[in-house]
């Protein structure tokens, strides 16, 4: 079977996933629904990982329990025959958080970059790159992960620091935007931005040297990532008022026009932003990976390339459905749908494939024996 | 070739790759097209051709004469002669290769004097000189003969007696010409196996230094050595090197660079995947850390196996020089090589589609300075680093000092009058000179013109999507290199994956702190601690 999975250590697996947390927590979401309800972003984030990680934690117990490798071999093992279908859905929701992964950077390339260029011609560039990185394989995209993590995670520091001097501790008000129930209610909603990157950890868990090690690399991947995303968001809340943040696209792109120090030779806000993007094409490939070797894994079948074909394709369509005539309603209906309650595809059926596993009995291997 | 790409294709295979890291499972792929059942039978029918030597002088005469052509082969020398016991004996050698002087004095002589020789005593003890092996196999003979030794056959025996007397005209050891370093040994390798093994052993003085001679690959059987470290080096990287080595199957193989070629994991990469140096003192440290060499008889450059992207931008100098100036100069390299293969690119895609991110004072010198061209932007810049491609090629090819006045003709001379005739832009020339700097920043020669290959790239995707694809490409090219590997090694080793090392390298470690080998290097000690 040609899986190209190979084998990363510890820096580079938790660089891939910090890289699509952030990328996830960071720039995958419309302003106007993330401030909705005011400006509690910087708490809503890491609480919003907090929980995707507990679920992934109940899953991998559940998958440790039946003495499976990863999460494929989960599903066959519960699913028995029907592993194909739930299969099916699973990588369906891979290839949502893909798009996700790589929509607002196409419409920031469209909007700011190449103004009167259409999506079609943005999103062929973005994607046929996403493919090319998924073929090579989980090793290779988490070891250029590695090389992308710091040089990105800089940028956005540099991007902050440099709109420092426009902080306003009063802009932050309303302090606990909607209020605690709010902010649970948004932390839930935020969950499809992390849980796919729990959830490839666990697809590709032999990769990683077993569920010990993506444990350990979930865990401080997700401090990493909540650090990250609560030291943006309080940036951008210091910056600007939840009122101007609601009509404010890409808010982290914006707060680099408001550097000083960088206008005597070039302006780096889209240098930034082209780093930022390969996070994002990185995070796009890595869930492509996932979503093609949950199928291909359940369907016994012997490469993984046709499978990442596939799946780059569909990104693509929906990229371009995002903006596509015809297709428009009917997406945005799904979309609207996937926002306010994709939490639920993405963490119910994973918590039911968890408690009918943890109520067998223990250590019953169920898969490759 | 064609059968490499079907294999490529099909989906029941695995990826094949060998791996040296311990965490890591894999398997050696399929290379040079030869597959395990086709090499096997090769091997099998070569055995049964083997011939058998007879115990009579004549016999083995005609076999001599026949196999070299003698008849028109007039480099053979074939003598028979009678030693004093009254036996009949043969000697062969190849004129110019063997010493006729050494032939004469220490093996001739004393057999045709020694009243016992081949009689009372044996024809080997009569004979002067240290290297002396009996050979029962002819194509060894045969080999041995071609390699400058001397056979001796005497009648009765079903062997010969096969005895070192090499002694063909050399380069001497000079200074090198493509490595220089300013502080450090000045002694390079010459065409000769001999005197490069003997440069490495001299700066090596262990009991575990293990030189394996193999003649191997091309028809015209070159000889090599595999220098390695018993005990230290990984014996799986040790036996994978000899099973790539024994496979090469080619007409032709004169330099290391052939064998580089087709021992590599991934032939079609612009990339190296070997380190090739002329410096022994380099290809000591190496080996001394694990690693292991290959040399080739008639090439002054040895192989460094496994190479990663650190130890192809590393120089020798960087340890002789003190730790602060060692780091400086390593930034300064790997900066010049970020800024020769990103700038020309870069500045290709902001110009070209997002002017607004330049200050207005540099927009507007560009915009000056290039009024009067008439070429589209990107054009002048791939015709720019065209032409100092050719500058580069044309002072390669001529003597040293020709070479230098090329390099200041074409580039100052050639530059103003192409800035003169409007065909160039100062501010195009500086970015081209620049980028060209840079890359001579980078001291391996092949990842010199593999970083110029990736820059005229960039430039084409700055040219076609801005950003965009400059950005889109500078990805792939990072990855395309995270998914190289040598000899099992991850080229962007130690960077990623992130293994142990003392030594950091973009900055200089502490010599102090150099007591063990680098973690890539898998060495057999650090497998036992």
């Amino acid at each position: 079977m040609n899986e190209r999975l190979g084998r990363i250590g510890a820096q580079e697996s938790t660089a891939l996933i910090t890289t699509a947390l952030t990328v996830g927590g960071a720039f995958s979401k419309k302003s106007a629904d993330a401030y909705s309800m005011g400006n509690a972003e910087y708490i809503v984030m890491p609480l919003s990982i907090l929980l995707s990680l507990a679920v992934y934690f109940i899953l991998a117990g559940a998958i440790k329990r039946c003495g499976a490798k990863n999460f494929c071999e989960l599903v066959s093992g519960i699913f028995m025959p029907l592993g194909c279908l739930a299969a099916i859905g699973v990588m369906l929701l891979m290839i949502y958080a893909a798009f996700n992964s790589l929509s607002s950077f196409t419409a920031a390339l469209h909007s700011l970059f190449f103004e009167g260029v259409g999506y079609d011609r943005i999103a062929l560039f973005i994607v046929p790159t996403v493919f090319l990185i998924a073929m090579l394989g989980f090793e290779t995209m988490s070891r250029t992960a590695k090389l992308y993590a710091i040089p990105m995670v800089l940028m956005l520091l540099v991007s902050i620091a440099g709109s420092a001097s426009e902080f306003r501790v009063y802009r932050l008000y309303p302090l606990f935007g909607g209020g605690a129930g709010g902010i649970i209610i948004k932390a839930v909603e935020r969950i499809p931005l992390f849980f796919p990157a729990f959830m490839s950890l666990l697809i590709v868990a032999d990769g990683v040297n077993g569920i010990d090690h993506a444990n350990r690399t979930a865990a401080i991947s997700a401090v990493l990532a909540a650090g990250i995303l609560i030291i943006a968001h309080l940036a951008i809340g210091l910056v600007y008022t939840y009122k101007e943040l609601d009509r404010l696209f890409m808010p982290l792109f914006r707060i680099n026009y408001l550097s000083k120090f960088e206008a005597h030779l070039m302006r780096m806000d889209k240098f930034a932003h082209l780093i930022w993007m390969n996070g994002g094409m990185i995070s796009a490939a890595l869930y492509i990976y996932c979503a093609s070797r949950i199928f291909i894994r359940e369907y016994a079948l012997l490469d993984i390339r046709p499978a990442i074909a596939v799946s780059s394709l569909l990104t693509l369509i929906l990229l371009l459905a995002e903006t596509g005539d015809g297709t428009q309603s009917a997406f945005k209906i799904c979309s609207a749908f996937m926002n306010k309650w994709g939490f639920s595809l993405y963490i119910l059926p994973p918590i039911l494939v968890s408690i009918f596993a943890l109520a067998r009995p223990k250590r019953r291997k169920i898969y490759g024996k | 070739m064609l059968q490499r790409f079907i294999d490529k294709l099909r989906f029941d295979k695995q990826d094949q790759r060998f791996e040296l890291l311990e965490t890591e499972s894999g398997e050696p792929k399929k290379w040079s097209g030869w597959t395990e059942k086709k090499h096997a039978a090769k091997s099998k029918r070569s055995e049964k051709r083997r011939i058998k030597l007879s115990k009579s002088v004549d016999a083995n005469e005609k076999l001599i004469k026949s196999v070299f052509h003698a008849e028109i082969n007039s480099d053979l020398i074939v003598r028979r002669f009678t030693l004093k016991s009254g036996m009949d004996a043969l000697i062969v050698y190849m004129n110019g290769m063997a010493l006729d002087s050494t032939v004469s004095e220490f093996i001739m002589r004393p057999l045709m004097n020694e009243p016992e020789a081949g009689v009372g005593k044996k024809a080997s003890d009569m004979i002067e000189i240290g290297e002396v092996n009996r050979e029962p196999d002819f194509d060894k003979v045969k080999q041995a003969v071609l390699d400058g030794k001397t056979a001796l056959f005497i009648d009765g025996e079903r062997a010969f007696t096969v005895i070192e007397t090499r002694g063909y005209e050399k380069r001497s050891v000079s200074t090198v010409d493509n490595e220089r370093i300013v502080k450090g040994p000045k002694e390079g390798f010459t065409e000769n196996l001999r005197t490069n093994i003997t440069l490495i052993r001299r700066i090596i003085r262990t009991e575990d230094l293990i030189v394996h001679y193999a003649f191997t690959g091309g028809e015209n059987n070159t000889r090599l050595a595999l220098v390695y470290r018993q005990n230290i080096t990984n014996e799986r990287l040790v036996k994978e090197i000899k099973r790539r080595l024994e496979r090469i199957r080619t007409r032709m193989l004169v330099s290391t660079g052939i064998i580089e070629q087709l021992i590599e994991d991934e032939t079609f990469s612009p990339i190296p995947q070997t380190l090739s140096t002329e410096r022994p003192d380099r290809v000591a440290s190496f080996v001394m850390q694990g690693a292991a060499a290959i040399f080739s008889d008639g090439s002054p450059i040895a192989l460094v196996l496994p190479s990663t992207l650190a130890s192809l931008m590393s120089s020798p100098e960087d340890a002789y020089l003190r730790r602060p100036l060692g780091t400086v100069m390593r930034s300064v390299r790997y900066a010049g090589a970020l800024i020769s293969v990103l700038l020309p690119g870069g500045f290709i895609s902001l110009a070209m589609y997002h002017q607004g991110l330049l200050s207005t004072e540099v927009l507007s010198t560009v915009i000056k300075s290039r009024e009067m061209v008439f070429e589209p932007l990107p054009l002048e810049m791939l015709l720019l680093l065209f032409v100092f491609q050719l500058i580069r090629e044309a002072g390669m090819r001529v003597p040293g000092s020709i070479g230098q006045a090329i390099g200041v003709i074409g580039g100052l001379i050639l530059g103003q009058a192409a800035v003169a005739a409007n065909l160039a832009s100062t501010v195009i020339l500086i970015i081209v000179a620049l980028a060209g700097l840079g890359n001579l920043c980078i001291p391996d020669y092949s990842m010199q013109i593999s970083a110029s290959y990736f820059r005229m790239a960039l430039v084409i995707a700055g040219w076609l999507g801005g950003l965009l694809a400059f950005g889109s490409a500078a990805l792939l090219f990072a990855a395309y290199l995270a998914n190289l590997k040598s000899f099992g090694v991850p080229f962007l080793t130690p960077f990623a994956p992130k293994t142990y090392s003392k030594r950091p390298y973009v900055s200089r470690g502490r010599i102090s702190m150099h007591r063990r080998a680098d973690d890539y290097f898998n060495t057999e000690e650090e497998r036992y601690e």
